[in-house]
């Protein structure tokens, strides 16, 4: 055996260390549980990261901003990295309104009860995928489902797993055009996000793939990316999408006539008054309108279809 | 994968220990050769099993952006803003990885102190004895959970708090650290302990300075060791959206900024490095132990010596401790709170009663068999890593007759080594998720880009810990021979490929175990095996199914566990 001694100091030492952490943990309590709380006089707002992260970090704050000055709330920002994990923030009380796609608003109203579809864009209502390919691809665009069975053969990308627009509803015209999944070359792609899949077939990373129609004419105004060798195949028919979802414990938390409040702000958004309209721009949308829960039964009853609803 | 002293050895040398028949040099032929046979037929399969899909397996399309990807390092992102994004970053994910070691060493002392011998002052009775039958049977079920899905199942009832980042680590980590802290104790030398309490010195007290000071040394390297393990972690556990610099990079490449994907790679290779090298020293101050010892069952030897470096960067890792727990606002409010308590009855009411996934046994059993191919190309993608660049990466000391030779080649060989050694710590530093999203732009998802992305983050790993193993082995033999006028390509031949063979296949088996539960963290983003399965369910809240997948997955690793170890014993024997 050698000395102890230094083992001894190091003993105490660490003894000594876990007192002083156990006191910490005493101290820092109080004031991060109500940051922990989330909603401890804040409103969290979040949104599906349907697109580039640095676009939704140039929408959603601003958006914050007008929310915050149109209702008295202090209005936070929480990005996320993936559909799914919204829609956990959601259920666990993280984010008290979210925008979801047709899709996540379902899942998420299953898991809590009581939220409410309170408004979504103008063109939401009757909202549009569109399939586009790489000119390489040699594929000719077509003007119904059944034109979806050229793509036998290719590579194809979706967006997220959960979107609506990007996998839910592509897939479902998919089936009816008579495409199976397993005819595509390869296992289809899960790009990510809107964004991702318009490069992805861009620079050729997948023949075709499907996006959100939104998304995808602003991709063609922005002009960030080289869409010379995109071609649109086909717009497929409208269902509605994305909205604006609250959890039914708002104003309990923030306030009677919190969630009212909040969708009249959104309502009220004007594309005539130059700071709204940046926002509206940004969303691709000329104003909110109200919608309810019932408008997403359609998209209901296909993920249900498509199992993708527990 | 040519050289090889194969796990067939098993049967006969468990026999040989009892009956001790005569070993031929044809028996042990044989051995070698239906073991190879076996190892080639697995790989065989598995390589079919890949390959074997309906459609297209290269996605010749994404070779283009691969390219642009790997055009874009000589170009990293350097602008201030960016820069102070990464460092907070860093400091988030040493935070979690420091905080997640600490809870683990916590969660292993009090595991230690109820499954060790050594701490009981009687031999314990049969109450005692339930406890820790049912004690160890949770050790291996929450250990054979990979962290990221803790981090998930986290995430479902704690939201976003950094706290589950902290609980990922400390939790699996935990249960490892009790099984070898453990060990640990009951390996140290019992007579101190046994003369206190014959003495009538208190329980706490006996242990405390008779049975602890003997074993801190090793108690403190496996700490450094799970360490250098959890800012990995850490980093791989970004994904899950808790922040850290696996989180930026996963946004930077959802955002395909491929400038900023390689400022991120270098600042998660520097952090890892210095750890590494801070970590590997104290390891090497304190005890003579490798990381395939401690999974082993074997603990290794204290040093005798006694290391200022070890003990001021204890005192180091204690402050540093603290501060941590200052900077990262971690609050147990999360824990206790009534919320948490909520969410966690529903998310247990949710995960039972256990249901198949859509498609049933048909489906699961598929995922099943593509995570153990997925596991055994990804060995043998790593395997051929260290082929590679193990040899280059490990010091060869020379013979003691052509010293002027020697010096005449050692600066190519520096180079060579400091490169070789910055290829593994690449390999094992950028998180297998980035290596998957990477592996996904030329191959379309499915086994392949799964084994790919692992084979070369566990490549890394594997390549080091051979590369030291072959560092410190005796060179005797081969003196020996060549002294005794063999040439010097023979005298290599057969004095240094049987023991090097064999310390590979050792750490390659441990790997392999390793690999099987690390298939999930691939899975999640994309590739395919039961990991795929479990991020698909549990993106549409199909909990019941996630509890299957939980069963098989713990199965699964559970199973290879115990055969690698098995093989390993008895190869060592």
């Amino acid at each position: 055996m050698t000395p102890s001694l230094p083992r001894r100091h190091v003993l105490i030492g660490s003894v000594g260390v876990l007192a002083l952490a156990a006191c910490g943990a005493d101290e820092t309590a109080s004031p991060a549980a109500e940051a922990g709380d989330g909603t401890g006089g804040t409103l969290v707002i979040s949104a599906i990261p349907d697109q580039d992260p640095e676009k939704l970090g140039r929408l959603y704050p601003a958006l914050a901003a007008l929310l915050a000055d149109a209702t008295g709330l202090e209005v936070t920002y929480q990005p996320v990295t993936d559909y799914p994990a919204v829609v956990r923030g959601f259920e666990v009380g993280d984010i008290g309104l979210s925008w979801m796609g047709g899709l996540t608003g379902v899942q998420a109203r299953s898991r809590v009860p009581g939220a409410r579809a309170i408004a979504q864009r103008d063109i939401d209502a009757d909202f549009h995928s569109v399939f586009i390919a790489n000119t390489a691809a040699g594929i000719a665009p077509f003007t119904d489902a059944a034109g979806l069975t050229a793509l036998a053969g290719h590579s194809f990308t979706f967006g997220s797993e959960t979107s609506t627009s990007g996998r839910l509803m592509p897939q479902y015209f998919m089936e009816q055009g008579g495409l199976a999944v397993a005819d595509l070359k390869g296992e289809p792609g899960f790009s990510g996000s809107h964004d991702a899949t318009v490069e992805a077939v861009a620079s050729g990373s997948f023949e075709v793939g499907a996006v959100n129609e939104q998304v995808w004419k602003a991709a063609q105004e922005a002009g960030e990316v080289d869409l010379s060798e995109v071609v649109e195949l086909w717009r497929t028919p409208g269902y509605a999408d994305y909205h604006w979802l609250a959890r039914p414990d708002l104003d309990e938390r923030l306030g009677e006539g919190t969630t009212q409040r909040i969708t009249d702000a959104l309502l009220a958004l004007d594309a005539a008054d130059p700071r709204d309209a940046e926002v509206l721009d940004l969303f691709g949308a000329t104003t909110f309108v109200p919608t309810e829960n019932a408008n997403y039964d359609q998209i209901e009853s296909v993920a249900e279809e498509l199992g993708l609803l527990a | 994968m040519s050289l090889d002293t194969r796990p067939a050895d098993r049967p006969a040398s468990t026999r040989a220990a009892t009956e001790r028949p005569r070993v031929t040099a044809r028996r042990v032929a044989l051995r070698r050769l239906v073991g190879t046979g076996l190892v080639a037929l697995v790989v065989g399969w598995s390589l079919v099993r890949s390959l074997s899909t309906d459609g297209a397996l290269v996605n010749t399309g994404g070779l283009r952006l691969l390219g642009r990807l790997l055009a874009a390092v000589g170009d990293p992102a350097t602008s201030p803003d960016f820069l102070r994004i990464v460092l907070d970053a860093a400091l988030t994910t040493v935070v979690y990885a420091a905080l997640g070691t600490a809870g683990a060493l916590v969660i292993g002392v009090a595991g230690a102190l109820v499954l060790s011998d050594a701490t009981w002052r009687h031999p314990p009775g049969r109450v005692v004895g339930a406890i820790r039958l049912v004690l160890r049977g949770m050790l291996v079920g929450v250990r054979a959970i990979h962290e990221l899905i803790w981090a998930l199942l986290f995430v479902s009832v704690l939201g976003l708090d950094p706290l589950v980042a902290v609980l990922a680590i400390a939790v699996p980590f935990g249960a490892q650290t009790a099984k070898v802290f453990a060990e640990i104790l009951d390996a140290a030398p019992r007579h101190p302990v046994s003369a206190m309490r014959a003495s009538g010195a208190r329980s706490a007290a006996a242990l405390a300075y008779g049975l602890v000071p003997a074993a801190i040394p090793l108690l403190l390297s496996y700490a450094f060791y799970r360490f250098e393990c959890a800012i990995r972690s850490a980093v791989v556990l970004g994904v899950v959206g808790v922040g850290g610099l696996g989180q930026e990079m996963v946004l930077s490449l959802q955002s395909r900024n491929w400038d900023e994907v390689w400022t991120l790679v270098a600042a998660v290779v520097v952090l890892s490095g210095v750890v590494d090298v801070w970590s590997s020293k104290v390891r090497g101050d304190l005890a003579v132990v490798s990381c395939s010892d401690w999974s082993g069952g074997s603990t290794g030897t204290p040093r005798g010596n006694r290391s200022s470096w070890a003990r001021w960067s204890a005192v180091f890792a204690a402050v540093g401790l603290v501060a941590a727990w200052f900077a990262s606002g971690v609050s147990w409010a999360g824990l206790v709170s009534a919320r948490t308590r909520e969410l966690t009855v529903r998310l247990v009411d949710d995960l039972l009663p256990p249901a198949l996934p859509p498609g049933g046994w048909s489906v699961l059993g598929g995922a099943t068999l593509d995570t153990l191919a997925m596991a055994v190309l990804a060995m043998v993608v790593a395997v051929g890593v260290t082929l590679v660049v193990g040899p280059l990466a490990t010091r060869v000391r020379p013979v003691g007759t052509d010293e002027g030779a020697a010096r005449l080649t050692r600066a190519p060989r520096l180079v060579g080594r400091v490169g070789a050694r910055g290829v593994l710590l690449v390999l094992r530093s950028v998180p297998p998720t980035v290596w998957a999203a990477l592996a996904l732009l030329v191959l379309f998802p499915g086994v392949l880009p799964g084994a790919v992305a692992l084979g070369l983050y566990t490549g890394g790993i594997l390549g080091r810990l051979v590369a030291e193993a072959w560092e410190s082995m005796d060179t005797r033999p081969r003196d020996a021979l060549r002294a005794a006028g063999v040439r010097s390509g023979l005298a290599a031949l057969v004095a240094v490929l049987p023991p090097s063979s064999h310390q590979l296949v050792t750490y390659t088996l441990y790997r392999f175990e390793i690999c099987v539960r690390d298939t999930a963290i691939v899975g999640v983003v994309g590739a395919a095996g039961l990991g795929r399965l479990f991020a698909e369910n549990l993106s549409v809240f199909r909990f019941s199914a996630v509890t299957t997948l939980l069963l098989a997955s713990f199965a699964v690793s559970a199973a290879s566990e115990v055969l690698g170890r098995r093989i390993r014993r008895a190869i060592s024997a």
